[in-house]
């Protein structure tokens, strides 16, 4: 057989030649990474000192307590320099156009709400968040009763405002909606419609800067 | 706070614009009169501060009273350095720029939490199981 491949012309060789041309090691769980043995730790060693320190040098650093002295000065340049963090209230980070926060139900310049109850979020939402019942209204338009978020389920994913085909569910921009019991974060139709009203300025100016990507 | 950064802060603005920022902010900080908001809260800058530091906002309500939600919408998109446009004098103005019509302003209310303002949610559906009324006939 080894014969016979030898024989073979080069190009077929070639095709021939695979994994099975090297035999993989066997021993690879014994292989051991040579020591390197040039390395040194950068710092002196208990022992290293002992050696190059004369005791004079040794006994004077005891006695005046140089290394204390060395920590306060570290401690009082830490005191002295500004800090590296946000002052938060007052000072925030920034944030994308495209920030997920809180969800709000936008309407049209009209005054009519914008969901047309197609349920597509309430089909897309991973988490199961959404809960939407719809009737027919008076006037024969098909609308909403019922636009529940359990906001302790979201997982601010986007996936909703993606689905939306009339850009009726977003993510606003707030994200200061942290509540003090979990029912308040249960909520409805009404309260998504406020949040809708209240930051429609903001969404809208964000939805503008980003019409160019959607 | 180093007291070089104390030192230039007092000789900024006067003592008692000084006493306002430390109460109310607990730091040392000064810059340009920005604008304005409908609700009072002032809002600086300084291009000399760290990075991330450049604005803020001073706010109206007293420090028992302070709240991170009280920033309206346009301003707050100018805090959190998402547009570099100044919002405009009022509202009503921002929302022209915007195209949007002047009803949907809305008046800007912080996160009620803790209060009893606090958000209280309800079945917004009409029950759907209408209930017997058991009513007996008496007995003859």
């Amino acid at each position: 057989m080894l014969l016979g491949v030898q024989r073979l012309p080069s190009v077929l060789a070639l095709a021939i030649r695979g994994y099975a041309s090297q035999k993989p090691p066997t021993n690879y769980h014994e292989q051991k990474i040579a020591e390197n043995k040039n390395f040194k730790i950068p710092y002196q060693t208990w022992e290293e000192r002992d050696t190059t320190q004369s005791v004079w040098d040794f006994s004077a650093k005891t006695f005046f307590m140089t290394e204390i002295a060395r920590g306060f000065w570290t401690v009082l340049m830490q005191y002295l320099r500004e800090p590296y963090t946000l002052h938060y209230p007052f000072e925030k980070g920034p944030l994308s156009p495209r920030f997920r926060g809180e969800h709000a139900l936008r309407r049209y310049p009209s005054g009519e709400e914008r969901c047309i109850a197609c349920k597509l979020c309430e089909a897309i939402c991973p988490a199961q968040a959404i809960t939407i019942e719809a009737e027919p209204r008076d006037d024969g338009s098909r609308r909403t009763v019922r636009y529940d978020i359990d906001m302790t389920k979201c997982i601010y994913c986007g996936l909703c405002q993606e689905a939306c085909p009339v850009d009726a569910i977003v993510e606003g921009p707030n994200f200061e909606n942290s509540t003090e019991t979990r029912e308040e974060l249960l909520y409805n139709k009404e309260k998504l419609l406020a949040n809708g009203d209240r930051w429609e300025t903001e969404i809208a100016q964000n939805l503008r800067c980003e019409q160019m990507y959607r | 706070m180093s007291l070089g950064r104390f030192l230039k802060f007092t000789l900024k603005q006067s003592p008692r614009k000084d006493f306002e920022i430390f109460r109310k902010l607990d730091d040392a900080k000064w810059g340009r009169l920005v604008g304005t908001d409908e609700l009072g809260n002032r809002y600086y800058v300084n291009p000399e501060e760290r990075y991330g530091r450049e604005r803020w906002c001073l706010p109206a309500a007293s420090p028992s009273k302070m709240d991170a939600s009280q920033i309206p919408p346009r301003w707050h998109s100018w805090l959190h350095k998402t547009t570099d446009e100044v919002p405009k004098s009022s509202p009503e103005e921002d929302a022209k720029a915007l195209c949007r019509p002047k009803w949907m302003v809305y008046p800007h209310y912080q996160n009620f939490t803790g209060t009893k303002k606090a958000n209280v949610t309800y079945n917004t559906v009409r029950p759907k199981v209408q209930a017997w009324e058991p009513a007996a006939a008496p007995r003859v």
